[in-house]
């Protein structure tokens, strides 16, 4: 049986003695250049070309019109291959933030899930088992990451359902299987909160999740498509995660 | 499955490669187009790529230097935040608690992502010997455990194999007509793992990187199989060896851009997940249960070892695999377990013991390039010096020779009378090297002989201690003149002496009995 006193201890015997030790202390710094204070502008097309080049899909958009015309497009151009009614996820997020959106679906005639903490009562094996035969998730992301084209969606411990101690960008949106188990993924991210590269973002969620001592239970980055190239180094998408991925950038 | 340790049979497993010219093909295209990304992706960092390196190798000095504190810290974190810590000093004692565990649980199937942790200690095996099915879903593993073979490499297992095989593998194995395409074949094993994924109760990852100040576990990946597996199951657990930690989130910076360059050439790999313990209430997302299972496995003699502690800082990114002229040629498999290439010959001699895998040191050129692409400057071709010399006075009597010259076989410890007679005559011909070499008199002569021994017997050399080296290649022919001959030509007048260091001198180095050198 394992224990951890004695293994900390054979540790530090195979240390030898604290002047044997050496390594200092490097610091960790933040090692990138940081920019210029770059325009919100530049961010989002830094964004969007970096999120294209690994096979995102991007788009900005003005106005939740847009946004429905968007999603309808996309389930439009997949309706002939998915049989039965899809089903459609929509994040209590994405819902905060485009409330229209949820009924709009429902209007199509299409099933709408919703997050896991708002079902009644809360089930997460008919959760999941719905997700599974789902079409599409529609989520928020928290913040973004510009020179890598990255997504970062944060899911904070112990997250308010009504979202009254958490906004929808601040680790309040529950993200975590809509943006995973569908096959395509569509993201709403505030371009207002794109970083200029992962330096800043680190240094960003470091101060404002991880420093407090209740790190939020889960971040996750996502930078484009899910993707393999494990026959043949041949890349092919949408392995395990989303074949596809959608980013609509609004101005919050 | 359980992967038999091949390491002291590498002679036939490298032999066996190198006929093999399917596998000289996946693996030069392989290898050239990890290293080619990997080049393009450090470029566009440009000059700070260095002081990233050195950030991080400078950080991994920290952590390892203090690791019983900064392991003491993120345990303390892991269960302040609900989850759980076991302390494994092997393998038996991490596969006693994780099987014991799933049947406390009922677990029947666990999903697992890539873990070279549950490769080393053979969790799979031991999993089903307690009767719970434990499927690989990272598409190259899954095709690997299908075909009851082992990783090849790193980062792409399943790179010896052709789409051909694999449509053969998944028609036999999963009762379907062959599928040509590479895009169907990925489909189908995507429909085939989500049922396993929906129906498993425990997920089983590795951990990239385990974070001292919050109790952070990082998985890195491109397919979605990681976060799938960590987020779905009830039970989560998680294997680590005792060097995975770093003492700050804030170190992230660094490692987060030098890993994905480094093992794919991404800027960024497609998820990153940063797993903080475990939800409080059942409308929240992930796993009922956290297990964290810390492994020391030979690590802590590697801490006490001052010459080979520097193999606990590798981040497993595989850039040393593609770089290197050695694993270029004879691949993963050859290396006879599971961590290949460089520093597999570095970490499987100290963790299988040095007396079972006594010619993984030996199957280099220490050429150097290992060091140059790793992230963490690992110096690897110093360990593997060290490592020559300590498997040397383990066995001194079976170690004569003084080089290599028929392979890589040299170093083994169950010798032929052939070898042990090629070791002697190799000795001496060092000898005899080392003797002409030492004055310019005899070196001109020596040449000269070549020269006529060349003209009346060929380019090829009958039987004799280096017949098999010599019977595949031709030796180059020699210049009628030597350049030694011609330089007071070319030179004029200015250099009349001649005599100059007899290394730069290739043309004649080549010559006769001396090309063995090269």
């Amino acid at each position: 049986m394992g224990d951890k006193t004695e293994m900390l201890a054979a540790i530090r015997a195979a240390l030898g003695g604290a002047s044997s030790r050496g390594g200092g202390h490097a610091e960790p710094g933040v090692s990138e250049t940081p920019s210029p204070a770059a325009h919100r502008e530049e961010l989002v097309s830094q964004f969007c070309a970096e999120l294209q080049k690994v096979g995102g899909h991007t788009l900005q958009v003005q106005d939740a019109g847009q946004i429905r015309d968007y999603i309808g497009g996309i389930l439009g151009a997949h309706a002939s291959s998915v049989p039965g009614t899809p089903s459609i996820a929509i994040s209590d997020g994405a819902h905060r933030l485009q409330p229209g959106l949820r009924a709009w679906i429902k209007d199509r005639g299409l099933d709408l899930i919703t997050s896991l903490r708002e079902s009644e009562p809360i089930d997460p094996d008919g959760y999941k088992r719905a997700l599974f035969e789902s079409a599409m998730g529609v989520s928020t992301a928290d913040l973004a990451i510009a020179d890598t084209g990255t997504l970062v969606l944060v899911s904070e411990r112990n997250a308010q359902p009504d979202g009254s101690s958490n906004d929808a960008g601040n680790g309040g949106d529950q993200h975590r299987l809509i943006s995973l188990v569908p096959p395509t993924h569509v993201c709403l991210l505030d371009a207002n909160r794109i970083l200029p590269n992962l330096a800043a973002l680190i240094t960003h969620v470091n101060a404002r999740y991880y420093s407090d001592g209740e790190p939020p239970l889960a971040m996750t980055f996502i930078t484009g498509p899910s993707r393999t190239a494990d026959i043949e180094l041949t890349l092919t998408m949408g392995v395990h995660g989303p074949r596809e991925l959608h980013v609509l950038v609004y101005a919050g | 499955m359980s992967h038999e340790i091949q390491t002291d049979r590498f002679e036939d497993n490298y032999r066996r490669a190198l006929a093999n010219p399917q596998l000289q093909k996946a693996l030069s295209n392989a290898t050239s187009k990890f290293t080619i990304a990997r080049k393009v992706s450090v470029s566009n960092v440009g000059e700070e790529w260095e002081e990233l390196r050195d950030r991080a190798r400078a950080i991994k000095e920290q952590a390892i230097a203090n690791l019983d504190r900064y392991l003491g810290e993120f345990s303390g974190n892991v269960e302040r935040l609900g989850g759980h810590v076991f302390w494994a000093r092997d393998g038996g004692e991490a596969n006693d608690y994780i099987t014991r565990l799933a049947r406390d649980r009922g677990v029947k199937l666990a999903v697992k992502s890539k873990s070279m942790m549950t490769e080393e200690i053979e969790l799979n095996h031991a999993l089903a010997a307690v009767g719970v099915e434990a499927v690989e879903t990272d598409l190259g593993e899954y095709i690997i455990q299908l075909a009851g073979e082992r990783p090849s490499h790193i980062i792409a297992p399943a790179i010896h194999k052709t789409r051909e095989e694999v449509s053969e593998l998944f028609a036999e194995k999963l009762q379907v007509e062959p599928l040509h395409e590479i895009e169907r074949m990925t489909q189908l094993a995507r429909r085939v793992l989500r049922e396993r994924f929906a129906a498993a109760d425990m997920g089983v990852t590795g951990a990239n990187f385990a974070v001292a100040e919050t109790g952070t576990i990082v998985l890195v990946e491109n397919e979605g199989n990681i976060r799938l597996t960590n987020s779905l199951p009830r039970v989560h657990v998680a294997l680590m060896g005792i060097e995975k930690v770093i003492p700050r989130f804030a170190d992230l910076a660094t490692f987060l851009r030098l890993l994905p360059r480094s093992a794919t050439g991404q800027q960024m790999s497609s998820y990153v997940s940063f797993l903080t313990g475990v939800k409080r209430s059942p409308a929240e997302e992930g796993p009922e249960e956290l297990h964290v299972v810390i492994l020391d496995n030979g690590r802590v003699d590697m801490l006490a070892n001052p010459h080979l502690r520097e193999s606990l800082y590798c981040i497993r990114c595989g850039a040393c695999l593609n770089i290197c002229p050695v694993y270029q040629k004879i691949g993963g498999h050859a290396y006879g377990w599971i961590y290949p290439g460089p520093i597999g010959s570095v970490l499987t001699p100290q963790l299988v013991g040095r007396e079972r895998a006594a010619d993984l040191p030996f199957a280099s050129s220490l050429c150097g390039a290992c060091r140059q692409v790793c992230p963490i400057k690992i110096n690897i071709p110093d360990m593997l010096l060290h490592l020559r010399h300590e498997i040397k006075e383990e066995a001194p009597a079976a170690h004569t020779g003084a080089g290599h010259a028929e392979g890589f076989a040299g170093a083994g410890k169950y010798q032929t009378v052939t070898q042990r007679a090629s070791k002697l005559a190799e000795h001496a011909a060092i000898k005899f090297w080392a003797f002409a070499m030492r004055s310019a008199q005899r070196y001109r002569v020596g040449a000269s002989l070549a020269r006529i021994a060349q003209q009346a017997f060929g380019n090829k050399l009958g039987p004799g201690p280096i017949s098999r080296w010599t019977s595949t290649r031709e030796l180059p022919p020699l210049a009628p003149r030597s350049f030694r001959d011609l330089w007071p030509e070319l030179s004029g007048a200015s250099h009349t002496s001649g005599d100059g260091n007899s290394g730069s001198k290739p043309g004649a180095k080549r010559g006769g009995a001396l090309g063995r050198q090269n």
